[in-house]
């Protein structure tokens, strides 16, 4: 024993050299075995869910697709963790169109694996940060149709043609400079295109509504841009049923409520738990089901015929209970069959065919019967 | 004013003692279904899920079966979180399918079932199978129950009987007029 202890003293540990975590954000020289550290995993799931969360707004714009007005082209980047690259909505027509391409290629699928491979210790999670081609190819279908409808109407200053974009923003910049008043108050003057530097530690894609009053946050410490922004973040949107100016209640406080509707209803009742291995268990569920299904109406089935028997055990029975109910019903057909071939003779006869039947049926069976040892002294007694 | 004092005591007792009859003849037909059915006892078998169903084979006109039939509607209700409590008259002829089945000889004889099977009982006497005789007191029958109903749900399709072997009936089992 003392031996092996010694021996595990004087094992060299690895010398590996210092490498920088992405996810905890420091330099180590655990190696490969850091990733498994509960402190890295921690850190790597908070990571993920927050870009989760990123994920889970371009998901909002690949079920809506909306257009991508050119102002708000600066607001809708995403920052790619796992490819190392900033995801710049430039010239795209439809919101997140860029980032919805990016997260369905093949490179960025390799990317998330190698991620994964490297800081994970678990790979499930990987398709949390894929669109598969069959989503986009829906997004497509919808943007196209969009297009089309909103090809006429315009709420706004809303364009699916990329060569009108252009004079849209030309249009758009006078417009805007009407809605810099308000804001000239807090002196927030967001620009168009922001330095990577001011967007690493907000990478806003402003799916949710929430994001509208960030940029404005952010907006502040942004050198004074071309043109005000925030007035239309609003607007960015779906259904532009309003906003701040106009009173209208914010569409976070909507969204806020359907989501708790859906967790109360995700979570279960979970009722006590009956121990699975009683007796009967796998009846009792499948007659609870049963019943179930009765009070709905739906299934009335006959389950119980005449000739039902319940499980039981015999007095004088070897064997397993099933056996004894064949039993039981091997002496109920003789019994009917002898009542057959009686009930066409006479009474009398009828009397010598039943003790000649039942000592049929003794025959076949031997079994000693059991007589206790009292029994055998109180009877020997009783002859004496 | 002595005598109607009395009086109002007497019938006021009178009144009291009535109403304690009543309350108790609701309370034993509500609580103890008596079966004289097949289709009835299939019924009650298959409706009583994770209960203990406690079958009482017997007829009223025996003394026996009536001290039993006391000790049971007086603790049905002590019981009835965990087990059901119903009556099967034997003189009926559509049950002696089950007297025979159940190999039910003397009486009162009573049977149990634990989500449609059958529960044995080993109580130091030569049949397993069921429970003959009556009970010494409510709480005989209570523990009884309760130990089938722990055996039942741990899995278990034979228990030990927890009563002394005193307030146990005795009684002779005959295989077949033997």
């Amino acid at each position: 024993m003392e031996e092996k202890n010694t021996k595990a003293k004087k094992k060299p540990s690895k010398k590996n050299e210092f490498e920088f975590c992405k996810v905890c954000r420091f330099h180590h020289d655990h190696g490969p075995r850091h990733k498994y550290f509960p402190r890295h995993k921690e850190l790597l799931s908070a990571f993920l869910n927050r870009f989760r969360s990123k994920i889970a707004d371009v998901r909002f714009f690949l079920k809506n697709p909306s257009f991508l007005r050119p102002q708000e082209e600066s607001q809708n980047r995403v920052w790619c963790v796992f490819c190392d690259e900033d995801i710049v909505e430039l010239g795209s027509s439809f919101a997140c169109s860029k980032a919805i391409n990016h997260f369905a290629s093949s490179e960025h699928h390799k990317n998330v694996k190698q991620f994964l491979w490297k800081h994970g210790p678990s790979m499930d999670c990987a398709d949390d940060f894929k669109i598969s081609d069959a989503d986009v190819a829906k997004w497509v279908r919808k943007c196209t149709a969009l297009g089309n409808k909103d090809a006429s109407s315009c709420t706004g200053q809303l364009s699916s043609d990329i060569h009108n974009n252009k004079l849209e923003f030309e249009r758009t910049e006078k417009v805007q400079t009407h809605y810099i008043n308000p804001n000239d108050l807090n002196d927030v003057k967001p620009l168009l295109y922001n330095t990577n530097e001011y967007q690493i530690s907000h990478s806003g894609l402003p799916g949710v509504a929430h994001y509208g009053s960030h940029l404005n946050v952010d907006a502040s410490h942004l050198p004074p841009g071309v043109i005000g922004m925030a007035s239309n973040s609003s607007s960015l949107y779906g259904d532009s049923s309003g906003n701040v100016h106009s009173g209208a209640p914010p569409p976070w406080l909507n969204l806020n409520q359907t989501d708790m509707a859906r967790v109360q209803e995700k979570m279960p009742v979970k009722n006590s738990k009956l121990n699975p291995r009683r007796v009967g268990a796998a009846w009792a569920e499948r007659r609870k089901i049963e019943m179930e299904m009765e009070k709905r109406g739906e299934a009335v089935n006959s389950n119980t015929d005449a000739d039902w028997l319940p499980n039981f055990g015999r007095v004088w029975q070897s064997g397993t209970r099933k056996d004894s109910r064949k039993e039981f019903e091997k002496e109920k057909r003789k019994l009917v069959v002898a009542a057959e071939s009686i009930s066409m003779e006479s009474q009398e006869r009828k009397l010598v065919k039943t003790e000649s039947v039942s000592m049929e049926s003794e025959e076949p069976v031997q079994i000693q019967p059991y007589v206790s040892k009292r029994a055998v002294c109180f009877a020997f007694t009783i002859l004496n | 004013k002595k005598s109607s004092s009395r009086f109002h005591s007497v019938w006021g007792l009178y009144i009291l003692k009535r109403q304690i009859r009543n309350h108790r003849e609701k309370m034993e037909s509500v609580l103890l279904p008596t079966l004289t059915k097949k289709e009835e006892i299939d019924r009650i078998i298959n409706n009583t899920i994770d209960k203990v169903l406690v079958l009482r084979f017997g007829r009223i006109s025996d003394e026996n079966c009536l001290l039993l039939d006391d000790i049971l509607e007086k603790s049905a209700r002590d019981v009835s979180k965990f087990a059901t409590v119903a009556l099967v008259d034997v003189d009926s002829d559509q049950v002696q399918v089950y007297v025979n089945y159940f190999d039910i000889t003397l009486f009162p004889s009573t049977v149990f079932f634990f989500n449609a099977h059958h529960m044995k009982l080993d109580s130091g006497t030569a049949d397993h199978t069921k429970w003959v005789g009556k009970f010494h007191e409510k709480q005989d029958f209570i523990d009884v129950v309760e130990v089938i109903f722990r055996g039942a749900m741990k899995g278990k399709l034979i228990v030990h009987c927890p009563l002394p072997p005193e307030r146990i009936p005795k009684y002779q089992l005959l295989y077949k007029d033997v």
